[in-house]
């Protein structure tokens, strides 16, 4: 069983060398749809992963108006605790902003320069940790209706849009990804498909003295399913190499737009590796099962 | 073929012989079951092979070792590849393979064309080739389309030869051929085909047409 295996894996192989540059050709489409469902994979992983991260440093910033007394901005804060139980906050009075934006900008001279002129314009804030989104609004709401007369503005919608832009940013990425790669799936099956006629048809009359001698269905069938098997697994290496290499050159140890790119692959490596070889071999298998049964007079 | 019915028993050397187109290429193939019967059965040690699908083939050509008339060599294949699939498709390890190909490569005269491809081959040696490939697997039985046709006498006297001594140790030969020669000399029986009926089966027989 296993000297035939053998055997028709190495007619697979000798098939898969004979079709030369139709086999490079339909290694470069495969290499490309299996990329693609890599990306697919990584975009959805860097977006979940990015909007994980806004969230966990996400924070309501409550900004009150200047002349907003501390004790009553305390009064909110504890009424705030009590009404959500989930929240955290931390509040920062008017010289800690101050002195924060000094120790930020502490080499622009000409900056320091205007502060001193202008004073203190810093209002207090309280930033709030909500942990999930859906939070944000309850909290803002409450201390929008409890507390306007010292509340200058509440900086959370325009996280909210991030976060939503990301999500649709992402959304859309997906959906391009996902129909582009069917489109490809489609041609390379199709590519696949036409490499194994093509070997069936250059084979036709060596597949006839093959059965003619005694050579089985299963054995003659298994070498073309073997052809296929082998564009599958070297588009799929093809695939993890092009994967590593553009990860290298377009991160170059930094992150792109503060994503961690290498380590989500690294950290990935298993799961890709055997996602690209699960889609290789998927759809070289298919389209060389499809070619065999459609082509071989069995 | 119309009205063909004979019998083989187990270790006997027939000879079909008739006129070109009488039907004897056509009886060969029908034997393993390249062409269909339109009627009538054809049994393989009881078993119709009619009836067998054409999944399961393989397993009843495996049991006959066929030289065909036009060769049928793989042209992507080397001369000893050729004759070593004969072993490989029957599951033959890989040392069996290298014990009994270059042996059979002596007993045809091809050791030294090991390792050309057909196309390089004159007639003969390709039918030397096709008569090696065939014998390999020590088969039931030696189904021989015409195997001397492109021979010369030396290699034509070898092959037949060879033939008996592979009959003697109790393999069944059916021989197609139009050599009188070769049927005189023999000396078995000899079933006569003319327009694809048989006109007479002889024991011991003759050529005659």
């Amino acid at each position: 069983m296993l000297t035939s295996f053998k055997r028709s894996f190495l007619l697979g192989w000798k098939n898969f060398k004979n079709s030369g540059g139709l086999s490079a050709v339909a290694i470069i489409v495969l290499t490309a749809t299996i990329f693609l469902a890599t990306s697919l994979f990584l975009a959805g992983e860097v977006s979940e992963s990015t909007i994980r991260d806004i969230e966990e440093s996400a924070d309501i910033s409550i900004y009150f108006k200047i002349t907003a007394p501390e004790d009553q901005i305390f009064e909110m804060k504890e009424d705030l605790r009590e009404e959500f139980d989930f929240l955290e906050s931390d509040y920062v009075s008017r010289h800690e902003a101050l002195e924060s934006f000094r120790e930020r900008h502490a080499g622009n001279p000409v900056l320091m320069e205007a502060l001193d002129e202008v004073g203190n314009v810093f209002s207090a804030r309280l930033d709030i940790r909500a942990r999930e989104v859906e939070n944000f609004r309850a909290v803002s709401d409450y201390a929008r209706s409890n507390y306007s007369d010292i509340i200058d503005e509440i900086d959370f919608y325009r996280r909210k849009e991030a976060i939503e832009s990301i999500f649709s940013i992402t959304s859309r990425i997906e959906r391009f990804l996902m129909v582009f790669g069917l489109v490809l799936g489609l041609v390379s099956i199709f590519i696949v498909f036409g490499t194994i006629r093509l070997s069936i048809y250059s084979l036709e009359e060596e597949i006839k003295i093959m059965k003619l001698v005694g050579t089985s269905n299963l054995f003659i069938r298994g070498s073309f399913l073997a052809q296929g098997l082998i564009l599958g697994v070297i588009a799929s290496l093809f695939s993890l190499l092009v994967l590593t290499g553009l990860t290298f050159v377009l991160t170059q140890g930094y992150n792109v737009l503060g994503i961690d790119l290498e380590h989500h692959i690294l950290s990935n490596i298993g799961f890709i590796l055997s996602l690209q070889l699960i889609t290789g071999i998927v759809l070289s298998i298919l389209s060389a099962e499809g070619a065999v049964r459609k082509y071989l007079d069995f | 073929m119309e009205d063909v019915s004979f019998q083989v028993e187990k270790g006997e050397f027939v000879s079909v012989v008739g006129a070109s187109g009488a039907g004897k290429t056509t009886l060969i193939r029908l034997i393993m079951r390249e062409e269909e019967v339109t009627e009538g059965k054809i049994l393989f040690d009881d078993v119709d092979i009619s009836k067998i699908s054409k999944r399961k083939i393989y397993k009843l050509r495996r049991r006959m070792g066929v030289i065909f008339q036009d060769y049928k060599l793989l042209c992507s294949k080397t001369v000893y590849e050729n004759i070593s699939y004969g072993l490989q498709v029957t599951g033959a390890s890989d040392e069996e393979i290298k014990k009994y190909v270059p042996e059979i490569l002596e007993i045809v005269g091809l050791t030294e064309q090991a390792e050309q491809c057909p196309e390089q081959l004159s007639g003969g040696e390709k039918q030397r080739v096709a008569i090696a490939r065939a014998l390999i697997h020590d088969p039931d039985v030696i189904l021989a389309d015409e195997p001397t046709g492109d021979l010369d006498p030396y290699h034509t006297k070898k092959i037949v030869n060879l033939l008996k001594r592979i009959n003697k140790e109790g393999t069944t030969v059916v021989l197609a051929t139009h050599d009188k020669d070769i049927v005189n000399h023999l000396s078995e029986r000899v079933i006569t085909l003319r327009d694809k009926k048989i006109i007479s089966d002889v024991e011991k027989g003759r050529f005659r047409i």
